[in-house]
């Protein structure tokens, strides 16, 4: 994301009087709408604070990072969410130029933890391993070769997950993880990722503890290759008092195969599946480099937004992705919805959050600081396809189908939370009660609240949240309405000061006719004082362009913040439903576009030069009683 | 490794390249006597019972079970053969052209460097004078305890306007009809960086110039413009040693051994005469 210019807000603030001599506060102050309590730290907020963070970061553990030349390990990258400055393998410093993370998980593959990473270490039972001259290369040319060979050997040496190098670098994620967090400033979750992938499918969970309670070794694909023996893992675990989630991700690169109406045996689904699936799987990831998996337009034919990121083959073999339903989270949340109708129970009934993936212990969530995420490998505009190759200077060139789908991927995302304060407990709380929202790298901030008796003039109020937790629901919630009442939802955003203007708010609504999920994408508040048409819900275009030869975007159109409350004007109080809340920046240049103006070199023809960054609250569920 | 080593070395014996290699070699030597002992020991293979086991461990740890005697004999073969091999091919000066095995090198040596320039512990001399020179990198952020009311640029023609009548009006008291405000109303110990965050870059500069115990402004923040009321101000602190000293130890030696290998490399590269065709550099 960029910011856009703030020269002249700041002029404005010198030109202006700065008054207050004479009389001292008075004692009639308003206390602060909320209760005191025992906060842990001074942010502590009853009517909670959006933190932004990343629960999806891997190191020199994760063995595709050491073979694409990572050497950043887990105190490098909560030093980078810190806001400090850490070595890329290509040779370069990367730094946040947006304020630090509030927190973070390094999530490092369970499967091969650390296994390259020891072949380097001596006092490892690995080391110098006759597998290291194959696998580990700081030479690009040969990562590629590498990872071939990788795949049809890796399997053969089962001494590469042997338990002594797994507990070698399992205990040093832990140890840092203790060691890096400092509530109030920076909160670390102790993770990892189950990396399940049949056939290039996408099945990728990150696991997120608690606290500082975890077990000696994370459960891998190479203990059982069911998600279900994960949940019951996790279940045990918690049994035992170690709480712990799972949050899936790239759904868009499961061909399909994550939100199905069968578990992974082929049965159908019953309540106890959905149950347990709800109870260790409360969240998804919709946004990260890899694609975004909100909606595809194959989907979602009627919501001209859901071209966002799309990303559209599968990771393992580069194969395209043949079907789209099952592989995005609004479809799952239909498919949800017409288990709820049919069956009565919703085996798919998540929150949302975003991160990164990154695999250089440092996500790249800035359009215009955008360093892409795989090492050596795309560590070059021309190697991640948004600079011609070989110094052309257009796009008459053949390109390398790697390079071309890497320009398809997105400087995303962060996972946004809404708690009481920036603790472990305060934020693990919020993922649970998945008061969660997601953005494409931007800090947007977004609230929305539902309830039939939430007053229609609350955007009014003086203080708006203390009444609308009074009255609704937050994201994430369950809307529950006495007879005749229709939901009323509160929305309001506002924009990253360092990033672009607001066009629209959105709600996105699925329901379902007749066994069958419908949805509807409604603007619901617009900025420049333009409002929706009524018919087809849609924001009149508020006229904002972006300068292509330089990425400056038009001034003094959009808005700081929107803000309305809106009353469903088609609701069925006898159908289950769902509201989540998307909210749009104006258009601005794509990362590849930066990339193409430094280089002086046209932008990719193969992507939009421009896009909308965006925000997507958890959604809220209604479901009759 | 279950076979019993003596029953190996006496199967290698019976081995007939083995014999063949140890004959050449020690024919050779009788040869070669006077051409100095450097010669004599480049061509001596001594395959040690060490290396032998080391060998059968490997094989086992990959696969999951020892060696048999077989097994272990042509491992011992190979072994011998690629060391001969590697030997012939640096004598021949293979070596010299090849990228990868200059990198390895030069990144064995380097790590050897970074190892070598680990320091012990500090003197806690040593630790002082480092956290002195450092000591605003661990102190305790200036922090801010403010309250304000909020004037929407989005929604008002003219903000300021408003809230500079707004201010008059007051007469020194809580401004009335502000906004509202989509973050608290109220801070307590706010950093810059969390003031950045939420309100824009030059909203905590704007605030350094407000005075204390009166409502002043207004400000811009990226949203609009406040009036404020900075109740008090907690200047940046030091914190003492002892209460981050282990965070200083670390710090004290990532950046002495940083400094170390870099004069270690300077010391290697000062011997050095280098040459610089700049040509191509200084177009």
């Amino acid at each position: 994301m960029s910011g856009p210019s703030f020269t002249p807000i700041l002029l404005a603030a010198l030109a202006l009087p700065v008054l207050g001599q004479g009389a001292a506060a008075q004692e009639s102050l308003p206390d602060a709408p909320y209760p005191e309590s025992e906060a842990q730290t001074h942010d502590y907020n009853g009517l909670r604070n959006a933190y932004f963070g990343d629960l999806h970061v891997h190191t020199k553990y994760s063995f595709d990072a050491f073979m694409f030349a990572v050497r950043a390990t887990p105190a490098d990258a909560y030093r980078y969410a810190r806001g400090e400055a850490i070595r890329h393998p290509a040779g370069y410093d990367v730094r946040l130029s947006d304020p630090p993370l509030d927190f973070m998980a390094v999530t490092d593959h369970a499967v091969y933890l650390g296994s390259l990473a020891a072949m380097e270490d001596p006092g490892s039972t690995i080391y110098q391993h006759e597998l290291s001259d194959t696998l580990i290369t700081t030479d690009r040319a040969r990562i590629a070769a590498a990872w071939r060979s990788f795949r049809t050997l890796m399997p053969q040496y089962r001494e590469l997950s042997d338990p002594s190098v797994v507990k070698w670098a399992w205990g040093d994620i832990i140890a840092t993880a203790e060691e890096f967090y400092e509530p109030g400033r920076l909160t670390t979750f102790i993770g990892y990722e189950y990396s399940l992938g049949p056939e290039g499918r996408h099945h990728h969970r990150n696991v997120i503890f608690a606290g500082s309670d975890v077990p000696p070794a994370p459960f891998s694909i190479l203990d059982s290759d069911n998600p279900e023996d994960l949940w019951a893992w996790l279940d045990g675990l918690r049994a035992d008092g170690i709480e712990s989630l799972a949050i899936p991700h790239n759904m868009n690169q499961s061909d399909g195969t994550v939100f199905v109406g069968t578990d992974w045996a082929g049965a159908p689904i019953t309540a106890d599946y959905a149950e347990t699936r709800m109870r260790n799987e409360p969240l998804v990831e919709i946004t990260q480099v890899k694609g975004t998996s909100e909606t595809h337009p194959a989907l979602s034919p009627n919501d001209e937004w859901a071209g966002f990121e799309i990303v559209d083959y599968t990771l393992m073999n580069g194969q395209p992705v043949s079907v789209f339903k099952g592989g995005y989270a609004r479809d799952g949340l239909n498919t949800g919805l017409e288990f709820q109708a049919r069956e009565g129970f919703n085996p798919f009934r998540f929150g949302f959050i975003g991160s990164s993936d990154t695999h250089n212990g440092a996500g790249p969530y800035e359009e215009d600081n955008y360093f892409s995420k795989v090492g050596l490998r795309d560590s070059r505009p021309s190697y991640r396809g948004s600079v011609p190759p070989g110094g052309a200077q257009d796009w008459d060139v053949t390109l390398l189908p790697d390079t071309v789908r890497m320009a398809s991927w997105g400087a995303s995302g962060l996972a946004g939370v809404w708690a009481e304060e920036n603790t472990r407990e305060a934020i693990y709380a919020a993922l649970r009660r998945k008061e969660t929202f997601a953005t494409s790298g931007p800090r947007i901030r977004l609230r929305l609240f539902a309830g039939g008796a939430l007053p229609e003039t609350l955007a009014g109020e003086a203080w708006p949240i203390e009444m609308a937790y009074e009255t609704g629901v937050p994201m994430g919630g369950s809307l529950s309405l006495t007879e005749g009442e229709s939901p009323h939802l509160f929305v309001w955003a506002v924009r990253d000061p360092r990033s672009g203007w607001l066009q629209r708010a959105q709600i996105v609504k699925g329901w379902v006719v007749d066994g069958e999920a419908r949805e509807q994408v409604y603007d619901v508040a617009c900025s420049d004082g333009l409002t929706p048409d009524p018919e087809t819900h849609r924001c009149p275009d508020n006229g904002a362009t972006v300068n292509m030869e330089t990425c400056e975007v038009s001034r003094d159109v959009g808005a700081t913040e929107l803000k309305t409350v809106w009353t469903d004007p088609d609701f069925d109080p006898v159908t289950p439903a769902y509201y989540y809340l998307r909210v749009l920046e104006n258009p601005s240049c794509r990362w590849s576009t930066w990339d193409a103006i430094r280089a002086g070199t046209p932008p990719t023809p193969n992507r939009p030069a421009t896009i909308q960054e965006r925000a997507w609250s958890s959604p809220i569920w209604y479901a009759p009683s | 490794m279950t076979t019993p080593p003596h029953r190996l070395l006496s199967r290698l014996v019976r081995e007939p390249l083995l014999h063949f290699l140890i004959l050449g070699a020690a024919l050779f030597v009788l040869s070669n006597t006077l051409q100095g002992e450097r010669n004599e020991r480049s061509l001596q293979i001594h395959v040690t019972g060490e290396r032998i086991a080391a060998l059968a461990s490997a094989w086992e740890i990959q696969r999951g079970a020892p060696p048999d005697a077989e097994q272990l004999h042509s491992l011992v073969i190979e072994d011998v053969q690629e060391e001969i091999l590697a030997r012939e091919a640096m004598a021949m000066g293979l070596d010299g052209d090849d990228t990868i095995i200059r990198r390895r090198l030069a990144q064995k040596l380097r790590f050897l460097l970074e190892d070598a320039s680990l320091p012990a512990a500090p003197g806690e001399g040593e630790l002082e004078a480092f956290y002195a020179a450092h000591r605003a990198e661990y102190a305790r952020p200036a922090r801010l305890d403010f309250r304000h009311v909020y004037f929407s640029a989005s929604s008002r023609e003219d903000p300021a306007g408003d809230a500079l009548a707004a201010f008059s009006a007051s007469d020194g008291g809580l401004p009335e009809g502000g906004d509202p405000f989509f973050l608290p109303g109220q801070y307590r110990q706010a950093t810059e960086v969390r003031i950045g965050t939420d309100f824009g870059r030059g909203f905590w500069q704007a605030l350094q110039t407000a005075p204390e115990g009166v409502w002043s402004g207004p400000h811009t923040s990226a949203f609009g413009e406040h009036l404020v009321l900075v109740e008090s101000r907690t200047p940046s602190e030091d914190v003492p040693l002892g209460e981050v000293r282990e965070e200083v130890i670390a710090d004290w030696q990532r950046e002495t051994q940083t400094g170390e290998t870099e004069r270690k490399l300077h010391e290697l590269v000062s011997r050095y005469t280098i040459v610089l065709d700049d040509e191509l550099l200084a177009q």
